[in-house]
Parts: C-alpha cells; sequence; structure tokens
C-alpha cells in the first residue's frame, strides 16, 4: 500500500531523512517512532504529498506520489501533529469542504458524519466556530475529516495527543478496523506502549536514518518496545 | 521585559516581511539582500507620499504666509500628520493588540500583562512615527525655504513632532478596544468591525475633504474667529503654540497629545487579560445534519466558498485588501452627484467633447482605486500554518490558485461595472468611450489579481503571529501596490496621445495591452505559478 525507497530530504545542506526504505502492506498498522526531530514528520509529510524531496520516491498503491500526487492523495488521508484547521470555519462547514473536496455524496457524507462525530464525542459541536475548539476537539475533527471519504491510506502525525481516554479508545478501534477492511495505516507516535499493543510492524528511526524495522516480534524480540528503544538510543551515545 | 517582548514583536514583524527561500537552512538566519530590498520599496512609497505633501504644503505656504496666518500652516500639518497616523497604524492596532497568536503563550509567562501591552503600543508608536515622518519631512523643508525662523518655532514644531504620534496612538487604540468590547462575543465580529470602521473612516475623511472650506473660512476671517474663539478651539492652538511660541498654547497642544495616550495605556491595561481570554464566537447550539447543514458542491465551488469564508472571517483582511470597493461606490457617487459643477468646470477650459474627455479621466480613476484592491496578494501567505491542509487533499494547484483569482474578480467586476453604468447614464459619453468604462477597469482588475497572486507566491510568509503582518506589511502586498499602481500612469500616458487620434483607436491598443498582461501573467500563474505554490512549504 505504502511502499518508501531511498527518501532523502535536505535541508540546506543538513539531512533531515537519509535513504529511508519502508515498506507497508495492506491491512498492516504500522508504527514510527523516533526521538524529536528524528525525522518522523518530515517522511510523513512527503508520503502526503505535501513536501518535495531531492532523492528516492514514495508509492502509495503502485502510484507515484512524486509523479501523480493527485492520484495518490484520493485513496489517503493525513492528520498532522498539531492540527491547525481552518478557523474561519464551523466544524461541519469544514467537514463539507473536504467531503466536496473528495466528491462524497450527500447521503454517504450525513451517514460518516454522524456516525463518526458520535464516537467522538463531537456532534453537539459542529455547529460551532472551529476557533472555538479545544486542541482535542480540533484533532478529533481532523479525524473524521480523514475518515470521511474511507482513504485505502490513513498517515497519523502523533495521533494520540490531545485525546481524552474514550477518544482515544475509539482512535484505536476505528484503527483496528480500518486494517481489518484492507485499507493501511502509517503513524508516528512517542507512546510506545500503545505501539506495541497496536501496530503489526514497527520502524525506528535515528537522525533520519532507519535504525530497525520489522514485525513488532522481530524488533522486540522478548523484551518491551520501551527497552530495545531505550538500549537503541543508549548504543547510539 | 519590554525590551525583550519589543525585540521579539520586532523580529516576528521582520520575519513576516522578509520570507525565507525554498529550502533553506531553518538554522540560519534571514539575508540581508531582503531586507535592502523591503527599505528601498518602503523608501520609494515614502517617497511618492512626500512629493505630495510637499506640493501640498508649498500650496499651504503660499496662501497663508502673505497674510499673516502662520498658525494655518502648523494646523493642517497637525491635522495631516493625524490622518496619516490614524490611517496608517487603526489597521495594525486591533490585530497587534488584541488578535496577536502568541498572546495565550505571553499569559502563561511570568509578564505583566500591562508590559505585554506595552510592548505592542511601542512598535505601533513607531509606526506612527515613520507615518508622520512622511508629513513632518516635507512640511519642515517648506519652512525652511518660505517661512520666518526663529528657535522658539522649532523647538515647538519639534515637540509637535514628538508628541502627536501619541495622541495618534491613543485615538487608534481606543477604536480598537472598543471594537473588539463590543465583538468579543458577536459571532458574525468582522462584519460588525468593517461596518464601525467604515462609518469612521468615511465620516472622518468627510471632514478632511471639506478642510479645504474650513480652511479657507479661517484665512478669510482668520484674526477674528482665532481671537473669538482661542479659548476654545483646539485646532488653533495646535498651529499657534508652534508659530507665535505662545508656551500656554503649546503646553496645552502637547497636553492634548499625550494625556490621551496615558489615559488609553491605562483604560486598556485594566481590561487587556479579560478581553484576551473572552471566548470568541458568541453561543451556538447543537446543529441538525439535515440537508440544509450538509450539502454538496463541486471542488471549484467549494475552494472559492472556502476564499470568501477565509475573506468574510476577517476584518482585517476586508478593510485592508477591499476599502476600495466601497470607496469606488462612493467616489463614483460622488463624481455623479456633482455631475453639474463638473461638467460646468471642464467646460471653462473649453476643450473638445467635455464628457468623452471626462469619462476618459473616470476609466483612469477606476483603475486607480481598483489597484488598491488586493485580494490575492496576501492569500497566499494567509493559508499559514493551515497549509497542509489544502495541500494534503487531491486538489489541482491550478484549481486551488484560480479560486483565488476568481474570488477577486467576482467582487471587482460587478463593482467596476456597477460603476461603469452609473456613469454612462450620468454623463452620456460616446460608444467607444462608454466601451473603454464598461471593460478597461475590469480588464484592470484581472491584471491586478494575477499580479497579486504572482507576488505572493514569490514572497510568501506562512510563519505570522497576526494576519496584519502579512496582509498589510508583507513584501507581497508593497510590490503589488507597486505593480498595480504603476502600469496606469503608463497607460494613461499612451491613452491621452491615442485619444488625440480616435477613441476607438485607444480602447483598442489600451484595451490590448491590459489584454496582453494579463494574458501573460495568467499562463505564468498556471506553470511556474503553480510550480511556485508546490514548492511552497510550512
Amino acid at each position: 500500500m505504502l511502499k518508501i525507497e531511498g527518501y532523502t530530504k535536505v535541508y540546506g545542506t543538513k539531512k533531515a531523512v537519509d535513504h529511508l526504505s519502508i515498506h507497508i502492506q495492506p491491512g498492516e498498522i504500522y508504527g514510527f517512532i523516533g526521538h524529536n526531530g528524528a525525522g518522523k514528520t518530515t517522511t510523513l509529510k512527503a508520503c502526503a504529498g505535501i513536501l518535495q524531496f531531492e532523492e528516492g520516491e514514495i508509492f502509495v498503491n503502485g502510484i507515484s506520489v512524486r509523479q501523480n500526487p493527485l492520484a495518490c492523495k484520493k485513496i489517503m488521508a493525513y492528520v498532522p501533529d498539531n492540527p491547525d484547521l481552518y478557523e474561519f470555519m464551523t466544524g461541519i462547514k469544514y467537514l463539507n469542504f473536504i467531503a466536496d473536496v473528495y466528491g462524497v455524496s450527500t447521503l454517504e457524507r450525513k451517514e460518516r458524519i454522524a456516525a463518526y462525530a458520535d464516537a467522538f464525542g463531537l456532534s453537539s459541536a459542529l455547529g460551532q466556530p472551529i476557533s472555538s475548539y479545544s486542541h482535542g476537539m480540533k484533532q478529533k475533527l481532523a479525524l473524521i475529516a480523514a475518515l470521511i471519504h474511507r482513504p485505502k491510506l490513513i498517515l497519523l502525525d502523533e495521533p494520540f495527543v490531545g485525546l481524552d481516554p474514550l477518544a482515544s479508545h475509539e482512535l484505536k478501534l476505528i484503527m483496528r478496523r480500518h486494517c481489518e477492511e484492507g485499507g493501511s495505516i502509517f503513524f508516528s507516535t512517542h507512546v510506545l506502549e500503545v505501539a506495541e499493543k497496536l501496530c503489526d510492524k514497527v520502524a525506528i528511526i535515528r537522525a533520519g536514518k532507519l535504525i530497525v524495522s520489522g514485525t513488532m516480534e522481530e524488533v522486540k524480540g522478548s523484551g518491551s518496545l520501551e527497552e530495545v528503544f531505550l538500549g537503541l538510543e543508549e548504543g547510539h551515545d | 521585559m519590554i525590551k525583550v517582548l519589543v525585540k521579539a514583536r520586532f523580529a516576528a514583524m521582520l520575519a513576516a516581511m522578509t520570507p525565507k527561500k525554498k529550502n533553506a537552512d531553518p538554522t540560519k538566519p534571514q539575508g540581508k539582500g531582503m531586507l535592502i530590498l523591503m527599505a528601498l520599496l518602503y523608501l520609494y512609497l515614502g517617497g511618492v507620499f512626500m512629493m505630495m505633501f510637499f506640493s501640498a504644503f508649498f500650496g499651504i505656504s503660499q496662501i497663508y504666509l502673505p497674510t499673516g496666518n502662520a498658525w494655518m500652516y502648523f494646523s493642517v500639518f497637525v491635522i495631516l500628520s493625524f490622518a496619516m497616523i490614524f490611517i496608517g497604524s487603526v489597521f495594525t492596532a486591533k490585530a497587534q493588540l488584541f488578535e496577536a497568536q502568541d498572546n495565550e503563550l505571553l499569559l502563561a509567562m511570568p509578564i505583566r500583562p500591562r508590559d505585554i501591552l506595552a510592548s505592542r503600543m511601542l512598535m505601533l508608536l513607531l509606526i506612527n512615527f515613520l507615518m508622520e515622518a512622511v508629513v513632518a519631512i516635507p512640511a519642515a523643508i517648506v519652512w525652511l525655504i518660505f517661512g520666518s525662523q526663529s528657535v522658539t518655532l522649532w523647538v515647538g514644531f519639534i515637540l509637535t513632532i514628538l508628541a502627536l504620534p501619541f495622541f495618534g496612538l491613543a485615538v487608534s487604540c481606543l477604536f480598537a478596544w472598543l471594537i473588539s468590547l463590543l465583538t468579543a462575543r458577536l459571532p458574525k465580529s468582522s462584519f460588525f468591525t468593517v461596518g464601525a470602521f467604515l462609518i469612521f473612516f468615511f465620516a472622518y475623511f468627510y471632514l478632511i475633504s471639506n478642510m479645504d472650506q474650513y480652511l479657507t473660512m479661517f484665512a478669510e476671517n482668520g484674526h477674528q474667529i482665532a481671537s473669538s474663539l482661542a479659548a476654545i478651539l483646539p485646532i488653533y492652538w495646535f498651529g499657534a503654540g508652534i508659530s507665535n511660541g505662545n508656551l500656554w498654547q503649546l503646553s496645552i497642544s502637547l497636553a492634548i497629545y499625550v494625556l490621551p495616550f496615558i489615559l488609553t495605556y491605562f483604560l486598556i491595561s485594566r481590561s487587556f487579560i479579560r478581553l484576551l481570554t473572552t471566548k470568541k464566537g458568541g453561543r451556538h447550539k447543537k446543529i441538525e445534519l439535515a440537508e440544509k447543514n450538509v450539502r454538496t458542491s463541486t471542488v471549484q465551488n467549494a475552494l472559492l466558498k472556502r476564499e470568501f469564508l477565509r475573506l468574510t472571517s476577517s476584518a482585517t483582511y476586508m478593510l485592508n485588501c477591499g476599502l476600495s470597493v466601497p470607496m469606488l461606490l462612493i467616489a463614483v457617487g460622488a463624481i455623479i452627484f456633482k455631475r453639474n459643477d463638473v461638467l460646468a468646470m471642464f467646460d471653462s477650459f473649453g476643450i473638445g467633447n467635455v464628457k468623452d474627455i471626462l469619462v476618459c479621466c473616470f476609466v483612469a480613476v477606476l483603475c486607480l482605486l481598483g489597484s488598491m484592491a488586493l485580494f490575492t496578494s496576501p492569500s497566499v501567505s494567509l493559508e499559514g500554518k493551515t497549509l497542509w491542509l489544502i495541500r494534503s487533499l487531491p486538489i489541482a494547484s491550478a484549481d486551488i490558485l484560480r479560486a483565488k483569482l476568481k474570488m477577486h474578480l467576482m467582487i471587482m467586476i460587478p463593482t467596476n461595472l456597477i460603476c461603469g453604468i452609473a456613469l454612462i447614464i450620468a454623463y452620456t459619453p460616446s460608444f467607444p468611450v462608454a466601451l473603454m468604462l464598461m471593460i478597461l477597469p475590469s480588464l484592470y482588475s484581472a491584471w491586478v489579481a494575477n499580479v497579486g497572486l504572482m507576488c505572493n507566491l514569490f514572497h510568501p510568509v506562512l510563519e505570522w503571529i497576526n494576519e496584519a503582518q502579512v496582509v498589510k506589511q508583507g513584501m507581497a502586498v508593497l510590490l503589488t501596490m507597486l505593480f498595480s499602481t504603476l502600469p496606469i500612469f503608463v497607460l494613461v500616458a499612451v491613452g491621452v496621445v491615442l485619444s488625440l487620434i480616435s477613441y476607438w483607436l485607444t480602447l483598442l491598443v489600451v484595451g490590448t495591452i491590459i489584454f496582453a498582461g494579463v494574458w501573460l501573467t495568467y499562463r505564468y500563474l498556471m506553470h511556474g505559478g503553480v510550480q511556485k505554490w508546490e514548492s511552497i512549504s510550512d
């Protein structure tokens, strides 16, 4: 579903990401772990088609993000770590805008908005301007917007930050359900316990370079993901 | 603490003016080239205004100095300076003081709210001094050449120059404060702000436009009026305090300039936190997911709606970039209302077909006023931190750019057509001249839209603390003003020459030149512009 091949991103003279390669199959939840500034967000943005890059290729469902970004964007969704949304819109106007862009029919959008807004406890706030939303509410709205067109691939940058426990639980269920239906999820997180329980595969990145990747069992072995991560960090220091 | 805050604000202002290059190392500071270019642009604009004020003060000096009414000269200086200061800072005051995105961040730090307020007011004061300089420098030069020199006069003049920006700041801040208080709980606060501002703005300009009559009246009966109203007329004190070297009048004038500022500062500092922390948007109830709330539209319409929502949600955006729309309508209204006076005045010159010549002048006026509508020039920068959103959606970049252009045209073309039709009915020009009036202003609006968008694509600023930084002070807006006003003078020169031969030829040549400009810039936007847009990253 997502194939990153030798992806390299350079800012000035600094290599933010250096020859990164990751393959994500349909039905997989893939965790992306690394310290702050490791290159996780830069990678996710490039996959989402919003950041140009110098070397490598990224394919979504076999389509090159570089050569055909629109076709890729049609089948995926991206939610950043700090969802700055259109504060000049109300929640419902924002969802309508997103649904219009993806060509979601009136009936489908009505059903999906009702279902997801109910699941995230946001129904009563949809008529309010986004400027009045809390961080968590914006996060929930961004997630509903990401799900509204039923994408094949979902890219999530720190999706659990700012969510209340109930919404967090609901999101995990939705993520699992999405993958059971054949979709894929590539998400970054600092919450290693969540990654350990939720992910089928995981990749650890450090200073733009892939340190280790594979199935959860391959990466963590008999220990915990936290032990593996800390061990890798200490080993590098 | 105030010094640290002022430094931070200054850095933010410079960053907003000087966008970083694509792929620049985020850890490296901004190059000086852009700063120099920006300074040159400001100098150019300042120079244009100074030339205008120089000729105004020259005229004033020739009328009032020989009649012994030197106080008039300085009173006019005070009025013009205040006008410049007010217009220059009132747009920024509300955004800087009450709508800055870092308000909550700063309030959470161990900083006294009044220090935050003081740092912001200091920045506004700096802007006020720059605005005042545009009037003060020509006034001082003209006085040096034509006025009688004395030490007391110059001391009074310099003290007035130093104190006047405080008064301008007080009025701007009070206006911004009142609007913020009133709109804090209104759901459609931007429209209220715009409405209130327009009433104030046009009332003020009505007074300014009639100031000539008032001043003539003063000049004719200067001594009588001054002696009878000296005790209650501040305008007389403002001028006489300088020209007569009267310490009492000067002291009252300086007190009038400075005391309101002190009062305003304390008044706003008392309610600063409350204003910043009042939840915006008013009360809302749970909505039903009914047909009226869940409607489908095409991608193009959705994008256009997004642009209009963006515009109408921001009083700063509407006022700074769209003020020329009501100005156009009012100017045309005035031209029609004063039709007989205008025709009589031009008739007295004894030049050919007066109506046709007049309407040709109106075409230039419509183009000039229309060139001040700058909806597209901050439109890319205004994406700000939400750029990720539009970039992550499956929308062709060309469609996004087209929606920005379309919004500009959807506002300007109807405005131009209404003005054109009204002027044709009132002045009944010949057919080719009427066609010019109907076609050229709208065509020129398309040029302004394209140029504005191009300038912003070349100079986008996504990291801003308040919208005013990109809407008012951004490099893109400055460049657009330059590229949208300068060609008018060239086109007018071409038009004047060609109109001596034939109006049809004028329409054909000027229309073709503008059309070629529109076509070329549009072609660029749909190719190079799209690439520029795609290379912008937040």
